[in-house]
Formats: structure tokens, C-alpha cells, sequence
């Protein structure tokens, strides 16, 4: 021990200068926006590969439920062929997005890494710049939104998901089409909060909650979840809604990043004196 | 002994000041700038190390703070404290100084002039590492780090004549 202190005091010096650079590397990548930018797309790498090689070892344990829920996807989009689809009189009753006026394309990922029982949630996919992902692209799976990009490296990518204290997005209610901002209050991944709804939006429970097209980041009408409880709540006059998920997130593996391919001309419109 | 501690004081901050408001922003070919504030950890007359290196890094903060740079100087400026006996070791001449604790102001122009060469190089090599951070950026790191240690000595030679009296007394 006696030793061990001796060799503590002698090496004192260096110590302290480890501490000193330890400190102000610290305060280069925490304070610095290129080098905190530079250090994401750092860890994001390693720990993109790190995660996707325990997912190659851990994929095949999945493969019985990933067939199931491929089958079900493939029933659900098989239904929305043409020649699956009963023609009516009017074609009017055609339902496809065009109807939205909305141009999107999708991106499948893997989802590699992800925490539902933190209050700021993250997830991240094995997707990146390489791939075409951007940051502020939106991220949903087969049953609804999942979340926003946050951070893209060259070939993966971290997502706020809905489940997330720093997320809010726009969402209205299916009836009548009154919207508010879906929120997080950290308790339950299974609930979220549907804030701000007009005091005179007729809302029960049971209704349905899907996207809003407001934000050009998700499609309009994407599933978020159905209203399980109302309240009065704050501002006055407004409602706050518990909203059960129709995502589970325990369970999700595979989501899409969602490319508004009009998005340019969307925020050129919203913001016309702003130049790029 | 307090006019030279309000002389190093003094020196001190009109480092950090000139470094943040005028060094820092000539940014020759686009990014290559004078490191002069270290001027201070190679001449201040403080022999334990541990001290010239809390001295140092406060040096180096301070310009950070300023300039809005994470702690890049700061770095710098702690790893030329840290390095500064086994310089100036290096740099004496065979028989003169044994010791690194000799005052700077006592030593020849030579052992100077070498001093402040490996000092300021090494040093602008810790910066421009640190700016550039990417591997396929090293030539060029290097290169702003070469010609941005070429003016930071040429301008410690030039400012020396001026700063050295406090060594002195």
C-alpha cells in the first residue's frame, strides 16, 4: 500500500495532466458543434456495429415471429392491389395517398439498439447518409409513427421515438380532424398524450389518432394509437388525452424512415423568405 | 516579487485578449492562425509542473471561452506545460543548465530560439490534430500546423525583447 502510494505521488504529475486534457477534451466535444457532430457520427459507428453484430447473433432466435409479422404485412398490403379491390361506381372511393398530395418513399431498417424505460428514449437503426437517411426524416413501423431521426452517420442513425420526453408531434384525432401535439410523460411506452385539443373537438373514448400532414414529416392519416382517457386539462379549455399505441415498442424490430421527396418545396412554401 | 506576479497577471490576460481578438482571427489560407498565448506557459517563471499546468489550462480556457472553442487550447496549452522541462532539458546547451528550473531570461539565444521552436510546433500540432480530427485530414493538419508554428515563432521572437523584463527581476 505504502508502495502503491509512493508510485501514486510520483506519477502525480501525469495525473493531473491526464485530468487537465481529459477536461478540456471534454469541453471541445461538449461545447464545440463540429467536433460534438464529429464525436456522434464517431460513436454512432462503433456502437452501430457493435449492435449489429449482437443482432446477427440474436436474428435467428426472431426468425419464427419476423415470418409472422412478414406474412401479416404481406396479407394487409396484398388487400390494397388493384385486383384485390372491389371497383365501385364511384372512383372517387379509390383511396391511395394522392389523395393527400403527398410524394413519399420509405427506407427499411433494422432497428439495432433501442430503451423504452428511459424518460428520453432512443433508438438506432442500421441505416445512414449512405443510405439516403437525413436527419428530420420520419420513422414509422408496420402499425404506425415510430419517431423522428435525430442523428445521422454515414451508415447508421438514432430516432426519437414518440416515446421520448423530447418528442412532440402533430397528430389530430381521425373525427372530425381537430389536432394537437403528441407527447411523452416518461410513465408508460405504451401511453402517450395527445395535448392542446380544442375544448369544443368532439373526443371519446375509443377514437382513433393518426399523423398530421402540418410537419411534411410523416404522411397524413399514418395510425398513432386510440384516446383511452380525457381531461381537462392545461391551457384551460383545452383537452389532454392518454392515447394507447398501436406500436408496441418492446417488440418492434423493423421500421421505415419515411423521405418526403417534397419537402423542399413544402418548408419553400411554409417559409418563403428563407433562403437555403 | 509582487510587481513581477502583477507583471505575469497582466500578461496573462493581454495574451488571452490578444490571442482572441487578434491572433485568432487572421486565419491565413482560410484557418492558420498564430498560437501566441502560449508565450506565457514557455516564459512564466513557475518551476512544479503541476502548477504551470493549472496555470496553463486556465491560460488555454480562457481563450476557448473567448473564441468559442470548446477546449482545444486548452489542451494545447496543458500538453506544452506538461512537456516544458524535458524541453528545455533538451535544449540546453552541454554543460550550462543541468536543470529545467533555470530562468528562460538566463539562457542563450540559441537555446531560445530552439526552445520556442519545438514548443510552438508541438503545440500548433495538438491543435490542428484536434481541429481536424479525421485521419484523411492529416496532411493538411499538418501542414496549418507547420506554417501556423513558423508564425507563432516568429512573432514569439518579435514579442519577447518586450515581455522578458518581468523574468528578469
Amino acid at each position: 500500500m505504502r508502495r502503491l502510494l509512493q508510485l501514486a505521488y510520483r506519477l502525480r504529475h501525469l495525473f493531473l495532466f491526464l485530468l487537465l486534457e481529459t477536461a478540456a477534451l471534454y469541453l471541445t466535444f461538449q461545447y464545440s458543434a463540429y467536433h460534438k457532430a464529429l464525436f456522434f457520427c464517431l460513436t454512432a459507428e462503433i456502437n452501430g456495429y457493435l449492435f449489429s453484430k449482437k443482432e446477427s447473433l440474436t436474428a435467428f432466435f426472431h426468425l419464427r415471429e419476423e415470418n409472422q409479422s412478414l406474412l401479416k404485412e404481406n396479407a394487409r398490403l396484398r388487400g390494397q392491389l388493384r385486383a384485390f379491390q372491389y371497383r365501385t361506381a364511384a372512383p372517387s372511393t379509390v383511396v391511395n395517398d394522392a389523395f393527400y398530395h403527398q410524394q413519399y418513399t420509405c427506407i427499411p431498417a433494422e432497428i439495432l439498439g433501442m430503451t423504452t424505460r428511459s424518460r428520453n428514449n432512443k433508438i438506432s437503426i442500421n441505416r445512414g447518409r449512405e443510405q439516403g437517411v437525413g436527419e428530420n426524416m420520419g420513422v414509422i413501423a408496420d402499425g404506425g409513427i415510430v419517431g423522428i431521426v435525430d442523428g445521422v452517420s454515414r451508415n447508421y442513425a438514432r430516432i426519437i421515438p414518440i416515446i421520448s420526453s423530447y418528442s412532440h408531434v402533430c397528430a389530430r384525432l381521425k373525427k372530425g380532424n381537430f389536432f394537437g401535439f403528441l407527447s411523452w410523460n416518461g410513465k408508460d411506452y405504451r401511453i402517450a398524450q395527445l395535448e392542446e385539443i380544442p375544448g369544443h373537438a368532439p373526443i371519446n373514448v375509443g377514437d382513433t389518432v393518426i399523423s398530421d400532414s402540418n410537419s411534411a414529416i410523416f404522411p397524413a392519416g399514418m395510425p398513432i394509437g386510440t384516446i383511452r382517457r380525457v381531461e381537462r386539462g392545461h391551457p384551460a379549455g383545452f383537452y389532454t388525452a392518454d392515447v394507447d399505441l398501436f406500436i408496441d415498442f418492446a417488440s418492434l424490430r423493423h421500421v421505415y424512415v419515411v423521405k418526403n421527396l417534397l419537402k423542399a418545396a413544402a418548408n419553400k412554401v411554409q417559409n418563403p423568405h428563407t433562403h437555403e | 516579487m509582487n510587481n513581477k506576479y502583477l507583471k505575469y497577471s497582466l500578461l496573462f490576460f493581454f495574451l488571452i485578449l490578444c490571442q482572441a481578438y487578434v491572433f485568432g482571427r487572421i486565419n491565413f489560407m482560410g484557418a492558420v492562425n498564430p498560437q501566441v498565448f502560449i508565450l506565457f506557459v514557455l516564459l512564466v517563471p513557475v518551476y512544479s509542473q503541476s502548477g504551470l499546468m493549472i496555470l496553463a489550462f486556465l491560460l488555454g480556457f480562457g481563450v476557448d471561452l473567448l473564441m468559442g472553442s470548446g477546449g482545444m487550447h486548452a489542451a494545447s496549452s496543458v500538453c506544452i506545460a506538461f512537456v516544458r522541462p524535458f524541453i528545455l532539458r533538451l535544449v540546453s546547451e552541454k554543460g550550462r543548465f543541468d536543470s529545467a528550473a533555470c530562468p528562460v531570461s538566463a539562457r542563450s539565444k540559441s537555446e531560445l530560439f530552439r526552445y520556442f521552436a519545438l514548443s510552438t510546433v508541438l503545440q500548433s500540432l495538438v491543435i490542428y490534430s484536434l481541429d481536424a480530427w479525421r485521419l484523411y485530414r492529416t496532411a493538411q493538419a499538418v501542414r496549418y500546423a507547420l506554417i501556423s508554428a513558423g508564425m507563432t515563432w516568429v512573432l514569439s521572437v518579435l514579442i519577447y525583447p518586450f515581455v522578458r523584463d518581468p523574468v528578469r527581476s
